[in-house]
């Protein structure tokens, strides 16, 4: 058993074999450490990252499309939450749940205009006009959209 | 084991070795570190304008690659909004459409979606997509359907082996070529 600490102090005790899916852990377990504090993951976050990794613990065949739905439904948080995990994947190095994650965020973004997507993720424009008019110049291909480059013939 | 140790120093814990606990090793934190642990990643504060409190978004206080993964995500015309969000942004855009993009199909869309009005897929041929390669839509070859009846040859022998005019075709052959 491995005892995790998230920065709010909460301990969680799991079974190794659970958590090696986390490259940091594993590594850290293979030096024999069995108290690993994580002072980056909050414990709310920490509890749906032992959550996702106990349910991709056991893979087996007839679990597959178990763990599918269960996919489906972990995503469905709101943005907060899926950075918080993204940055605890990141730093736990769980890629499963990163390739989860990276289409989630990016299907919000999905579809917006400009000044939706400033809102939705409390982004300041730090363009200047200026700016601005030069970065239309210097990239037609994205607001002309009809440049041909060549031909097959 | 350096590498542990290298983890442990890396957020600002040190290392006791203790031999009740044998092999097994704890790490105690730092008291000096401990208000550097205690920030959360996700927030930034700029340091440029001390009068506002101005904190990054998540978005772009993400690591760079995670950024641009997640960029890699959206479809083509997304790319031309996000390139005017902010230059954080903007830098993970370039870098998404020259690995990414320039090496995937883009998902053809209409200019207007209604509902109500019957979508008739053979107009959605019309639609151009960015930088793509142009096709032509018939076939550049010198021989007609005609010309190739004439000159295909039956690979396999059948039962109606009168039917195929073997050395007339030959001859014709010659002709034509």
């Amino acid at each position: 058993m491995i005892t995790l600490q998230s920065s709010d102090k909460d301990v969680f005790e799991i079974e190794q074999s659970i958590l090696i899916q986390s490259g940091t852990i594993k590594n850290m377990v293979e030096d024999d450490f069995t108290f690993i504090p994580l002072p980056s993951v909050d414990t709310e976050t920490l509890i749906k990252i032992i959550e996702y990794m106990k349910k991709h613990a056991d893979k087996t065949d007839s679990k597959e499309k178990n763990i599918k739905e269960f996919d489906k439904d972990f995503m469905k948080k709101t943005l907060n939450e899926l950075f918080a995990l993204v940055f605890a994947a990141n730093y736990l190095h769980i890629s499963s749940l990163l390739e989860l994650l990276y289409p989630s965020i990016a299907d919000r973004i999905k579809d917006k205009i400009t000044e939706a997507i400033r809102q939705i993720f409390s982004i300041r424009c730090d363009f200047t006009p200026e700016e601005e008019r030069r970065i239309i110049m210097d990239n037609k291909w994205a607001h002309e959209g009809t440049e041909i480059e060549g031909t097959l013939d | 084991m350096a590498r542990g140790k290298k983890i442990c120093e890396n957020v600002g814990f040190r290392l006791v070795r203790s031999t009740s606990f044998g092999r097994k090793r704890v790490c105690l934190p730092d008291i000096a570190d401990l208000d550097f642990i205690s920030t959360t990643p996700t927030k930034k504060l700029c340091r440029q304008n001390s009068f506002s409190t101005c904190v990054k978004s998540h978005l772009e206080a993400l690591p760079q690659d995670i950024l641009i993964r997640i960029v890699c995500g959206v479809d083509h015309d997304d790319l031309k909004r996000l390139f005017h969000v902010s230059k954080t942004i903007r830098e993970a855009t370039l870098v998404a459409k020259r690995w990414h993009f320039e090496y995937s199909t883009p998902r053809k869309t209409l200019g207007f979606m209604n509902a109500t009005f019957p979508l008739n897929w053979s107009e959605s041929n019309d639609v151009e997509v960015p930088n793509a390669p142009r096709q032509s839509k018939f076939p550049r070859t010198g021989l007609s359907q005609k010309k190739l009846a004439d000159i295909s040859v039956a690979l396999f022998t059948s039962d109606d082996e009168e039917n195929w005019p073997r050395r007339e075709l030959f001859m014709q052959m010659d002709t034509k070529i």
